[in-house]
């Protein structure tokens, strides 16, 4: 058990993709040209079972975990971002009263009050302001992920000598992974990796491969759960606990992570592949001049021409 | 920019320059005293604290468009001569240079993962490899931990540690970056014979070799560094030594006669999923002195099917690089780095509430941006504060809000 006096900071990434929890929400088709591309199209069909959680169910679940996490600990602070198709937003702390919201840390009942108005309050905003730029059906968790690190290096800075602050960050997320943000994604989790931060995962549905790498480089928690209306049950009894706790616990098997690489020309995972020597780019195939670098290869192996003796 | 300039600025300047440049003793008189100035309350803290984080902002940014060596073979030269003994870094020369060394094989190999160190020792005008090439830190540590014990004593061969390194570097693939990395405390080398022909020999086959000298500047190494494009640096105290070291851990820009080639590599996967769950032995310790153990974990190579402990590593059996999709990934932040942040002197306006510009907050961490100055990014306009900017460049290499928007950065 950690001791008493250390306190521990949550930072909340959600996944607030409106194609993804729309289609959950009505259940229907709309024939948007974003949502045509996207291969969430045969989820749809299933999504007006009752089975299927609801983005209002979500936002509860998760102000519930939140409170229960500020109520653990009297020191302990709780951050919560959305993250959308084309951008990332704080939803708690709320902006504009940082400096009111430092002042009441800790589980009063002003701030369970102001997380769950923040919440609702900046969600509501920020939903309310997506435009038809923004429709698409994956969510970019990176930038998420680095305000994340950025929040909680800041908290770290201002702690008094002596002071620790165990930190965790927590991904819940419903949507697919995009490839473009995999070099941003990895840069934010080698970061977490070398400053001690969790990285947890919740998943509703298809697996995440970058979160499976994150939580298992970060040693986090990695789970789909199976059945969605439960998320409170799930976040309260395998994310709530610490990293001591958690040791003791029996929580899901460790996931098997699948570390080979995709190549550059095809995005396809491959075990045997070229690596450029220059910008480490990697291709299924032997190339001549690498497409991302333009240099041009010496060809390795290749049969060595000689010089014919002249006969005289 | 002369080396001893070099040597006092480090930090700020890591290059070595032209040869013809003026000492530090015949350019003008610099008042150093003057860059410091007192604040509202009479103390020098916030100034001085302000030239510590310009400083850092410089050292965080690089050079832009350069090719970086990214698989580097490097070794590592300690002199362990009686000149080691000193006390002039604190407890002695020779533990302070060990316990930085163990610092560098970390960060050297927490920036370069596909890339292998070796260590040579040289004392009594002889130079012993203690430490063959490789790509495990563990080891490496252990290798200078024991070297700790050791009595430094004679005097130190820079022409033999050079000789020995390069007998190994010759025979290193040629895509490869070969550096030599040497701590120098002593001011004399005994050398077997002629120098000049040794460096003329490095230079030909691009060995870069730099210096970290711990006493003055030597003629000799200062020649080694500009014939074979090396750096050379003197350090002031244990601080200027700790960011000459850290200089090395970064890549470095390869030379320009430096092939470069596609290179085969394989992604191995876990043992546990092949189906065949039975304990069996890895071939990466069958020679070591505890023999290999049976176990149920471990990488396959996909091209042999023999098993390895850890990654990366190169296949014993069929020659194979290796590695996994991480350490790969772990290099892209030296090839494809952040632009450096523009600095501001006047807080932005809000959008939210365009009279109201005190309530602007930082885009990273959401801190009120009260002190400047403030940083925006050049890509997206975003503003910072200034931890942020430091933790940006320095750590995480993305920023925040770039990496949230769409088609602005692939990888």
């Amino acid at each position: 058990m950690s001791s008493e006096e250390d306190a521990s900071l949550l930072v909340i990434v959600l996944d607030t993709n409106c194609v993804w929890w729309g289609e959950r929400t009505e259940g229907v088709h709309h024939g948007s040209p974003h949502h045509q591309k996207n291969g969430n199209l045969n989820d749809a069909n299933h999504a007006s079972d009752s089975s299927q959680i609801l983005l209002t169910e979500l936002v509860d679940g998760v102000i519930t975990f939140g409170n229960a996490h500020l109520l653990t600990n009297h020191k302990n602070t709780l951050a919560i971002i959305a993250c959308q198709a084309n951008r990332s937003q704080y939803i708690y702390p709320p902006r504009q009263s940082v400096a009111t919201h430092n002042a009441a840390t800790g589980a009063t009942a002003d701030t369970l009050q102001l997380l769950k108005n923040s919440v609702k309050g900046e969600l509501s905003h920020l939903l309310s302001e997506v435009d038809d730029r923004e429709l698409f059906a994956e969510s970019i968790t990176a930038g998420a992920l680095c305000m994340a690190l950025c929040y909680i290096h800041k908290k770290e800075q201002h702690l008094m000598t002596g002071e620790k602050l165990n930190s965790k960050i927590l991904v819940i997320k419903g949507t697919d992974d995009h490839s473009e943000q995999y070099m941003n994604f990895m840069n934010a989790v080698f970061t977490a990796q070398k400053k001690n931060v969790i990285i947890d995962a919740c998943i509703f549905n298809h697996d995440s491969g970058l979160l499976q790498q994150a939580c298992d480089i970060t040693n986090g928690i990695y789970l789909k759960i199976p059945h969605t209306k439960g998320l409170l049950q799930y976040l309260l009894w395998t994310y709530l606990p610490d990293q001591a706790t958690r040791a003791k616990m029996s929580l899901p098997p460790r996931t098997h992570v699948d570390y080979r690489a995709a190549c550059f020309c095809h995005r396809q995972l491959i075990d045997r592949g070229f690596v450029c020597s220059v910008c480490l780019s990697i291709f299924c195939d032997f190339q001549a001049i690498c497409s991302t670098c333009r240099t041009p290869y010496k060809i390795l192996g290749g049969p060595v021409l000689r010089k014919k003796k002249k006969t005289a | 920019m002369s080396m001893y300039k070099a040597a006092a600025n480090v930090g700020d300047e890591n290059e070595t320059g032209a040869v013809d440049a003026n000492y530090r003793w015949e350019t003008g008189y610099e008042k150093t005293w003057e860059a410091i100035t007192e604040d509202q309350d009479g103390t020098l803290q916030a100034s001085v604290a302000e030239i510590q984080k310009a400083r850092k902002r410089l050292r965080a940014s690089r050079v832009p468009n350069t090719r970086l060596g990214m698989m580097r073979h490097t070794f590592l030269v300690l002199d362990c001569s009686s000149s080691m003994n000193d006390k002039d870094l604190h407890p002695t020369r020779w533990h302070s240079a060990i316990k930085l060394c163990e610092l560098f094989v970390n960060s050297y190999f927490d920036q370069n993962p596909i890339s292998q160190l070796g260590i040579i020792s040289s004392c009594n005008k002889r130079a012993e490899r203690v430490a063959e090439l490789g790509g495990n830190p563990q080891r490496l540590t252990g290798v200078l931990k024991k070297l700790k014990h050791n009595q430094c004593k004679g005097e130190f061969s820079i022409q033999n540690s050079l000789e020995l390194a390069y007998q190994t570097l010759k025979h290193v693939p040629p895509h490869t970056s070969k550096e030599i990395v040497i701590i120098m405390s002593s001011l004399t080398t005994c050398d077997p014979s002629d120098i000049h022909l040794t460096i003329d020999s490095l230079a030909k086959n691009a060995v870069k070799c730099s210096v970290i000298g711990l006493a003055a500047e030597v003629r000799i190494c200062k020649e080694l560094c500009n014939k074979t494009s090396g750096t050379y640096g003197i350090i002031l105290d244990e601080s200027t030594f700790k960011d000459l070291l850290n200089s090395h851990a970064m890549p470095q820009a390869s030379a320009s006669n430096v092939e470069s080639s596609l290179i085969k590599m394989g992604f191995p996967s876990h043992y546990s999923v092949t189906g065949r769950e039975k304990p069996s032995m890895c071939v990466c310790h069958q020679d070591s002195k505890e023999g290999s153990t049976l176990s149920n974990k471990g990488y396959i190579c996909p091209q042999c099917q023999s098993k390895y402990c850890e990654l990366p590593v190169e296949c014993q059996i069929c020659g194979l690089i290796l590695v996994s999709a991480p350490h790969l990934a772990r290099s892209y932040h030296h090839l494809f780095p952040i632009k450096p942040f523009e600095e501001h002197t006047t807080l932005p306006p809000d959008p939210l509430s365009t009279s109201n510009s005190k309530f602007r907050q930082c885009s990273g961490c959401l801190e009120p941006l009260k002190e400047l100055p403030v940083f925006s990014c050049p890509a997206c306009g975003n503003f910072y504060c200034l931890d942020c900017d430091l933790f940006v460049h320095e750590m995480l290499h993305s920023c925040p809000a770039c990496s949230s928007e769409r088609n602005e950065m692939s990888a």
